[in-house]
């Protein structure tokens, strides 16, 4: 990786760096790449795996949904209580600059 | 041993001995209590579930109402899980009684707890020495009889390898046997809900609990309908890797548990020369899935809060910033690998090389019952000793197979510091159990 990897990967990640990190973390992970980097010698079979255990999508039924049961304000309430800034039941959010 | 009487012990080991060690984030000192009575009395009428008054430590990525869930970082420092795990709610309905949350990697990033944001917690036989990870906490608080059993997750070994560093019993389900909902994700494809306890029934009573199908997590099965299609027959045969390279101590333990296990099991010496890639292959499908779940950390919907005098994108820079140093590292590794121009040189290559892996690992369990290793190849080493990165990623070298291929797999405390680890097929929980208690 080159430094302007790091800090392009770093700003789709939504993480901020400090020079001192970026360079840090140039050298992490290189290393760590050059040892991971052996992978390319395994004879590998064409199959991805995705998925551990043999099933299939397990679906429900299409049946009436949790709304109106006993019990939903109070679910609500509690993962509104959970936002960092509420104003009402909505969650409040910085600005979109466009 | 009355209910009562053995949480006040246990509140007792808390109180005087975890100053020290720092297993716990939280106490539920109070609530314990209550419900100590009320079980009393159920127990007196006959009415008690099947725990009945077991004492549980929680690793604090595990959901328990009402209860801080921080997974020991900055960002969830102050969020409140607003329902109970799954497992959670087998214990409560069995009567279990849940005591506290337990110390942990900040969101499971590591082998040694010591990247919580919090504190670090300390092995309970030296101090100076990591008591191994991500499950630490849960590890010190069997192994100090702060509680009877406890919850750890399992990614790559965090419940085994510090069940080893600690001297307790560890257990990883086979995957899809215990339900992640209400489990924080670290890569979802990876982790396991698991078991600790100072004795092999504790560990297995509190996994025969808590496991079974929920439709709240889809990637879970039935036991027992998958293993009838496996059509698996034992052979009395127990195979270990001959290209592992172990610590000097931890070489003699195995020799010596070998010896044990000859009296019930062939064992075969097993070439499988996979065994160096098992940490890269483990490495990279974990970041991309963990540089995955960590994208919901916006600082908006819970815990640390985002800066709203700065515009919306900015903000999530700002909240995000609190993540701790091997948490960035990860998101940046797994963020790289799965980016466009690389993902076909890495991401896709780390699942064909699995696949293998698991392909591989199948074919050696149709000659052998059980794959049996150290737990770690090491020593838990001093908190001084500053590793780089990639020699504590290259510890879990025995663990992760077990990951990679979904197999059950329990750490057994052989002598202070060292575990044996033994491996089964997948849905051979219970046969994982049974070995074990023909170790020691």
């Amino acid at each position: 990786m080159e430094k302007e990897d790091i800090k392009k990967i770093a700003e789709i990640a939504k993480i901020k760096l400090s020079e001192d990190e970026c360079e840090k973390l140039l050298d992490e992970m290189n290393e760590i790449l050059n040892y991971f980097s052996k992978i390319e010698e395994m004879k590998i079979s064409d199959e991805e795996l995705y998925y551990v255990n043999e099933i299939y999508n397990p679906l429900r039924e299409d049946e009436k949904g949790e709304k109106g049961k006993v019990g939903e304000k109070e679910k609500s309430e509690l993962l509104i209580n959970e936002f960092t800034e509420r104003k009402g039941k909505y969650l409040s959010a910085p600005k979109v600059k466009i | 041993m009355d209910v009562i009487e053995n949480l006040e012990r246990k509140i007792k080991n808390i109180e005087e001995k975890d100053k020290e060690v720092n297993a716990f984030i939280e106490v539920y000192f109070e609530e314990a209590r209550k419900r100590a009575t009320e079980i009393s009395k159920k127990i007196e009428r006959g009415e008690a579930g099947k725990l009945a008054g077991l004492i549980v430590a929680v690793k604090n990525n595990i959901a328990v109402k009402g209860k801080k869930l921080t997974c020991a970082s900055k960002i969830l420092e102050n969020h409140r899980a607003t329902y109970n795990a799954t497992v959670v709610e087998r214990i409560l309905r069995e009567d279990g009684i849940i005591i506290g949350s337990t110390n942990m990697d900040e969101f499971a990033c590591g082998n040694t707890t010591s990247t919580s944001a919090f504190f670090k917690t300390r092995n309970p036989y030296d101090l100076e020495r990591i008591p191994g990870g991500s499950s630490g906490g849960s590890a010190v608080a069997v192994a100090l009889d702060m509680c009877d059993c406890a919850l750890g997750s399992d990614t790559g070994g965090s419940i085994r390898c510090p069940a080893a560093f600690c001297g307790v019993y560890g257990f990883k389900p086979t995957y899809g046997l215990v339900s992640r909902y209400g489990l924080v994700d670290m890569a979802m494809s990876l982790d396991q809900i698991g078991t600790f306890g100072k004795d092999l029934k504790t560990a297995k009573i509190l996994f025969d609990v808590i496991k079974g199908p929920d439709e709240k997590d889809p990637t879970t099965v039935e036991q027992f309908e998958m293993k009838k299609k496996m059509k698996k027959k034992m052979k009395g045969k127990v195979g270990i890797f001959k290209e592992i390279s172990l610590e000097k101590d931890v070489e003699i333990s195995f020799k010596d548990a070998l010896r044990k296990i000859e009296k019930n099991f062939e064992v075969i010496e097993v070439s499988f020369p996979y065994i160096d890639y098992f940490v890269p292959i483990y490495y990279l499908t974990m970041a991309a899935e963990f540089s995955s779940a960590m994208q919901r950390y916006d600082g908006l919907r819970y815990g640390v809060k985002a800066n709203r005098n700065l515009e919306i994108f900015e903000s999530y820079f700002d909240a995000r910033g609190n993540f701790g140093e091997e948490v960035k590292r990860r998101i940046i590794l797994g963020t790289y690998i799965t980016s466009k121009e690389y993902k076909e040189k890495w991401y896709t290559i780390t699942l064909k090389a699995r696949a293998t892996v698991k392909k591989e690992l199948k074919k050696l369990f149709e000659e052998i019952d059980f794959i049996v290793t150290p737990t770690m190849p090491c020593l838990p080493w001093k908190f001084d000793e500053k590793l780089k990165p990639i020699q504590s990623y290259v510890a879990d070298v025995l663990t992760v197979f077990a990951n990679l291929a979904g197999l059950p797999a329990i750490s057994v405390p052989y002598e202070k510091f060292i575990g044996i680890q033994i491996v089964g097929d997948s849905f051979c929980d219970e046969e994982v159990f049974e070995a074990a208690s023909m170790i020691k």
